[in-house]
């Protein structure tokens, strides 16, 4: 039977592994047949905004750069979305963080506590709040 | 009731205690918290009737630790059926 899950992320993609393992348990869930619903509170709203590249040497070695990339997660965000899932953010959280006015990876829902989350957690057969 | 734990504060074991009282308890690991799959917390989690405890696979191999004989190592997979294949009451902490 196909279910709900709810995962309200707090980490960014840089500080600890909550939003890799949140964005691969998400699409696992989703190859299961299982609706995902994301809110992207506190650092996690980072990962809600499209990367934007530079140009140029990016003066970290190698080594670091293929350690990093995996963890990015604003394509397994959109990859989440493109399968049906509902991903908003906290948009208080954005604007405490000056990146409010930042593109959002595509599909991804401006959204509030009041609202957003709260229908999240009326719709929600489970629940994962994942962070520090 | 499954406990879902991704840090590795001792407290949590206490408020595992309080939330679980006397209701069969599983434990799914992931990040730093897979430190609680290993031999020094066994007694302390079968103490709280702890009985299965899951791992995730890559945290595990991020630590190169070495677990407990009851621990069961799950991928994303297997994590997936646990949360939502089932009727057990999940508890995020």
């Amino acid at each position: 039977m196909s279910k709900t899950l709810t995962i309200m992320l707090l980490s960014g993609a840089a500080e600890n592994e909550d939003a890799e393992f949140a964005t691969r348990l998400a699409l696992a869930a989703q190859d299961k047949g299982h609706k995902v619903q994301m809110y992207l509170f506190g650092n996690a709203v980072n990962i809600s905004k499209k990367e934007t590249p530079i140009e140029g040497d990016l003066h970290i070695q190698q080594r670091l750069v293929d350690h990093i990339e995996p963890t990015k997660s604003f394509d397994r965000l959109a990859e989440i979305i493109s399968r049906g899932g509902d991903v908003s953010t906290c948009h208080t959280n954005e604007h405490a963080r000056g990146i409010e006015f930042r593109e959002y990876v595509e599909g991804v829902k401006w959204g509030d506590v009041g609202g957003s989350f709260t229908k999240y957690l009326m719709t929600s057969d489970v629940l994962l709040s994942v962070g520090h | 009731m499954l406990f879902f734990v991704n840090k590795p504060e001792e407290g949590i074991l206490d408020r595992i205690a309080l939330i679980g009282g006397d209701e069969d308890k599983a434990l799914l690991l992931v990040g730093d918290a897979v430190t609680f799959g290993t031999s020094f917390w066994e007694d302390r989690l079968e103490d709280l009737g702890v009985e299965d405890i899951y791992v995730n696979k890559s945290s595990l191999e991020a630590r190169n630790i070495e677990l407990s004989d009851g621990c069961e190592v799950v991928d994303y997979d297997e994590i997936a059926d646990l949360l939502l294949g089932g009727d057990e009451k999940i508890v995020s902490l």
